[in-house]
């Protein structure tokens, strides 16, 4: 196992747990009463907040000098990133769709709608992109 | 395109470690190669071959030849 697929497996777990958080959080408060408190925007940014910290802390523990990012760690990471970018476009796409259809009679849409695009789209496509880099060196030896 | 690096390796009395080490790959990168999943660079064909002490020709044989 090397340091790259440390790093995914690592990844995917962190920004997993964020997702899962976020959209489990964003559910339980309801987007009608997501900005009637300030708590709730200071627990999800305080989320978003530990998963970067937890991520960079996880980059310092694996950063050694004795790590070998080769050509093959190169091609699949272009491989995952150019995979993970467009399903997390069609994330946000699905999700504004969804949306969109739902609210359409009522003409408004409520804004924190907006919040959870933006955090939990950060969330998808870190996840997605690491667990997408994962499969791409289990099947590729 | 196959390669015939196990058998060269083995002739060389080098581990998968021991040749990724020289060419300055990883372990997994030379496992992948063997094993055909992954077809490295002209660069790292050129280096492999050079660490087993053989051409580039016979180290990775192009599928076209085998027929």
């Amino acid at each position: 196992m090397n340091v790259s697929y440390k790093r995914s497996i690592a990844t995917s777990i962190i920004f997993g747990i964020l997702f899962c958080f976020l959209v489990t959080f964003f559910a339980v408060v309801g987007p009608e009463h997501y900005l009637d408190k300030l708590i709730y925007s200071i627990i999800s940014s305080v989320a978003v907040l530990i998963s970067m910290l937890s991520f960079a802390l996880m980059l310092l523990l694996t950063n050694k000098k004795e790590n070998i990012v080769d050509e093959r760690d190169g091609v699949i990471q272009k491989k995952a990133s150019s995979v993970g970018l467009i399903v997390s476009l069609m994330y946000v796409f699905l999700l504004s769709i969804v949306l969109f259809v739902a609210y359409r009679n009522e003409g408004v849409l409520n804004v924190s709608w907006m919040w959870f695009i933006a955090y939990s789209t950060f969330a998808f496509g870190y996840f997605f992109t690491s667990i997408i880099h994962v499969y791409f060196y289990h099947s590729e030896g | 395109m196959d390669n015939k690096i196990k058998y060269l390796r083995a002739l060389h009395n080098l581990t998968q470690e021991d040749l990724a080490q020289k060419v300055g790959c990883t372990r997994q990168t030379i496992n992948a190669i063997e094993k055909d999943k992954y077809t490295p660079s002209l660069l790292l064909g050129f280096k492999i071959s050079e660490v087993l002490g053989s051409l580039i020709t016979d180290v990775f044989i192009y599928s076209d030849e085998k027929k």
